[in-house]
């Protein structure tokens, strides 16, 4: 065994000595939402008890109110929202044209982030250039004040696209989109592009852009902040702040399951605002909650304390990459100017370990650029043979690495620094503070001697090192959820101030920009599908960042019902439809 | 020197809340945007972020005086409106808290003194320690885990207003208020029995003894009231200590009052609500001090005379 298996059976004593002794200072942990797996009780095929009639193809019964928790939001309009919380609000209330695809139970991974028609009937693509999509006959905006339950028009869309095109700070992801026309019979709206771009139908799938928001609502009070009036499965009923969220069923919306019913199938949606973890276990444990979010350190604790409990892994659509400095590129700055030394820094990153380390009984992935939450159709697993060359800087090879520090001229190592967030990502993603310490040690064992610098992320972490690159050395950071592949290169690639939002390195590689602009204003979904692939072995070749991990993640839930779509993956945080719209709860439980 | 006090107390928190690091701008714009140069400018423009820091606090002050805390700048929500949710809810909380400390503190202190070195006097004298030294988030975290462990408990996990639910609001307050309470009493608790001890021993209260008056007629009507005096001060500058342990508190049992809305302004750099709770944090406890100051008149008609 080498000196890295010692390294990690001593992380392990540590933290799981740690883990005892804050047991009952840290029971548990809650994400900002905990309602993706809502009033199911998770997935049928999760690890609990099988019970009589929670089997996946079970009728569902109609009634009943879901439990979560919810953090307090920012604001309600969804088309100029600073949080992704006001997203995941507005999904239970407002529809998309389209939206990523479900099925009961395990969606398999392959089908990850496939669209759907949501509003749409139906789309049809007649040329490269333009997308028409027929509106639902059956869509209603809500039977409540201003609408009143009237049909929802072409021009409803139009209207929201334009609002959403002059206010949202996401207007950028529809930058291809030139103009949006309503039929003269007011079902149909055909979306123009200025240049092909096969994943068109993902941008209006995405969770971050174009909600449909009531035209009357905005008349009347300016914005959408203080009501909310859409066309979803939900009605807003009331939020108050730093208490509770509500919605109650839509009776009239048009979607309907396999057997005709209508859905959502629950009555009632009730999410409560609880800020301490704690209280978030305490109350799960004491039935109050439906489900959560809870830590992987803690599984063991749940199963003892009630053995009905069913544990949901999944992985999430997020990816961890330490970045580096802007001037190694814009100034040539070493060492990461290197490839050799960013490769080094990759082969000295013990992913395996990292992920035994922070999720100790299902493990995780390896992310590419791509998120392997995005499912095998689109991320390339560094670990396959696919990867050819370039899946070899991803190996944990410490002697590998010194050779290649040593060829770049850094034979005795260097000395550089890591910053981090210390705050916010640690309550939300639990493993990111985990490797966050692990790193400075994996990487002196190879001669990078690496001081962690904390950062507040307020402060310090977001406004600076992560948004303006105002940073030396080396960064820890996460990558949100994004709604397709091509988004992932375009952010991370493209200039700053030309679509490269999380360009945070300042990465300037024209031919891979070129490249990027070709693959993705391309038609052909196929054909984006196999270059964006291509340039993840790029990338990966260049190390340009290096990618972290992807744990699986976990939720409990109670066994009160059944319904769960998409178990273990996708993570949208779309959970309206594609969640909460398909649970139900057991009759007893209702 | 209420409004001086006051007015220095504004200026002071309103120039730190701008010393706190991170750009509000960027806060407020979210990792997906990328706002160029003139954008920031735009948007400082709109939130009247670009003036002078002396200027804003004019119009801040200006505000103010006509009963307008102003804007959050994250929800744009009316700081007053919010502040007529959460302030009873705090006041509620911690006048439970003071009162429950005080039905603890002061009979027991009275006790401790009269029975010195007793079994009592030794178990108060190490409840007070102890009170003292329990940080509330460490008595909070643990009434939130183990009952729960043990017996499957949790506290209710909805607010409800006292007008709407006495019942479950009076639930719902009553293990915080408890938790602070025990925290606040620990001081009240030995200075009670200091002052006591004190005054036990003076000539007046020797003379009542030798009168032969009872024991409750000693300490009741000659004692206690003499005693009290500074333990009427220390009860007063509990308040700050009792405004932080609500911050901590509301957080760990979900209670929507103002230590949550503070805490969640704080870390979204919120200024207005910042500023505004500060403000009014500092003029209750400008007041209470002034309350203080007034009881001392009815406890010692002395003082009211001088």
């Amino acid at each position: 065994m080498n000196d890295g298996d010692d390294f990690w059976r001593r992380a392990l004593r540590k933290r799981i000595s740690r883990r005892r002794t804050l047991q009952a200072a840290a029971l548990g942990a809650a994400g900002l939402v905990s309602a993706h797996t809502i009033a199911c009780g998770g997935d049928d095929e999760a690890e609990g008890p099988p019970r009589a009639g929670g089997t996946a193809d079970a009728r569902p019964t109609p009634g009943g109110t879901g439990t979560g928790t919810i953090a307090d939001l920012y604001n309600m309009d969804p088309h100029k929202p600073i949080a992704f919380l006001t997203h995941v609000f507005g999904s239970w209330m407002y529809n998309r044209l389209m939206r990523f695809a479900t099925q009961r139970g395990v969606l398999p991974d392959d089908q990850w982030y496939e669209v759907a028609p949501e509003l749409a009937q139906k789309v049809e693509n007649p040329e490269p250039l333009s997308f028409v999509f027929t509106i639902h006959p059956e869509a209603k905006w809500h039977n409540v004040d201003p609408t009143f339950g009237r049909p929802v028009t072409a021009e409803d869309v139009v209207y929201n696209y334009n609002r959403f095109s002059s206010l949202s700070p996401n207007k950028g992801e529809w930058d291809m989109v030139d103009s949006v026309v309503a039929s003269a019979d007011n079902r149909q709206v055909t979306i123009k592009l200025k240049y092909p771009y096969g994943l068109f139908l993902k941008r209006a799938a995405s969770f971050n852009d174009l909600w449909l928001v009531a035209p009357e609502l905005i008349e009347a009070d300016g914005d959408a902040e203080k009501r909310s009036v859409g066309s979803g499965p939900f009605i807003f009923e009331h939020y108050e702040r730093s208490v509770d969220l509500m919605f109650r069923k839509n009776p009239d919306y048009f979607e309907k399951d396999e057997w005709g019913n209508s859905l959502p199938y629950l009555d009632k949606l009730h999410l409560y605002v609880i800020p301490d973890t704690n209280t978030v276990m305490s109350q799960f444990f004491a039935g109050k909650l439906d489900t959560t979010y809870v830590q992987p350190a803690l599984l063991d604790t749940i199963r003892q304390q009630d053995s009905k409990t069913r544990i949901n892994p999944f992985l999430r659509n997020l990816t961890s990459f330490l970045y580096f400095e802007p001037a190694s590129f814009t100034s040539n700055k070493p060492p990461f100017n290197d490839v050799r030394v960013r490769r080094a820094v990759s082969m000295a990153i013990d992913r395996d370990g990292l992920l035994k380390l922070v999720s100790p009984e299902k493990g995780g992935e390896w992310p590419n650029i791509v998120s392997a939450g995005m499912g095998s159709k689109w991320w390339v697993d560094p670990r396959s043979d696919e990867m050819g060359d370039a899946g070899q800087w991803y190996k944990y090879d410490v002697a590998e690495a010194k050779a290649l520090l040593k060829a770049a001229g850094f034979e005795d190592g260097f000395e550089t620094r890591l910053h981090f967030s210390s705050t916010i990502y640690t309550n939300i993603i639990l493993y990111y503070p985990v490797v966050a310490e692990a790193l400075p040690k994996l990487l002196r064992e190879v001669g990078i001697k690496v001081t962690s610098v904390p950062e507040d992320y307020i402060g310090q972490y977001f406004p600076q090192t992560y948004s303006q690159g105002n940073f030396d050395g080396m960064a820890w950071g996460l990558l949100t959820v994004l709604p397709d592949v091509a988004a992932y290169f375009e952010q991370s690639f493209l200039p700053f101030d030309a679509g490269g939002a999380r360009n945070m390195s300042r990465v300037d590689d024209q031919e891979l920009i070129s490249s990027i602009n070709g693959a993705v204003r391309t038609w052909d979904v196929e054909e984006v599908r196999q270059e964006l692939r291509e340039l993840q072995k790029y990338v990966s070749d260049q190390m340009y960042y290096i990618p972290g991990i992807n744990p699986y993640e976990y939720n409990a839930s109670h066994p009160v019902g059944a319904g769960a779509v998409n178990t273990s993956g996708p993570t949208t945080f779309a959970f309206g439809t594609e969640g909460t719209m398909w649970g139900w709860r057991y009759k007893e439980y209702q | 020197m209420v409004i001086p006090t006051l007015i220095g107390v504004t200026i002071l928190v309103f120039l730190l809340v701008r010393l706190l690091p991170g750009d509000v701008v960027q806060q407020l714009s979210g990792e997906n945007a990328q706002l160029s140069k003139e954008q920031r400018l735009e948007v400082r423009k709109e939130l009247g972020l670009d003036k002078p820091v002396f200027q804003q606090y004019f119009v801040w002050m200006s505000h103010v005086a006509r009963g307008d805390l102003g804007e959050s700048l994250q929800t744009k929500v009316s700081v007053t409106s919010e502040l007529r949710h959460r302030l009873p809810v705090t006041f509620e909380l911690g006048l439970l808290a003071l009162a429950i400390s005080l039905c603890v503190s002061l009979p027991i202190g009275v006790l401790a003194a009269v029975r010195q070195d007793s079994i009592l006097d030794y178990v108060a004298r190490s409840g007070a320690i102890a009170f003292l030294s329990i940080p509330s988030f460490w008595m909070g975290t643990l009434v939130m885990v183990l009952p729960n462990k043990w017996w499957g408990w949790a506290p209710p996990i909805q607010y409800k207003n006292i007008w709407e639910d006495p019942g479950e609001n009076l639930y719902m307050l009553i293990i915080p208020a408890a938790i602070l309470g025990m925290l606040l009493s620990g001081t009240v608790m030995r200075m009670t029995r200091a002052q006591m001890l004190e005054v036990l021993r003076q000539d007046y209260v020797r003379t009542a003894w030798s009168k032969g008056l009872r024991e409750r007629t000693v300490v009741a009507r000659h004692a206690i009231r003499n005693a009290f005096i500074p333990v009427v001060t220390i009860v007063g500058l509990q308040i700050p200590i009792l405004v932080g342990g609500t911050v901590i508190l509301e957080t760990i049992f979900s209670i929507p009052g103002v230590g949550r809305y503070l805490l969640f302004s704080i870390a979204s750099l919120d200024y207005p609500v910042v500023q505004a709770i500060n403000l009014i944090v500092a003029t209750v406890i400008v007041l209470t001090n002034l309350a203080v100051d007034v009881t001392y008149g009815f406890l010692d008609p002395r003082i009211r005379f001088n």
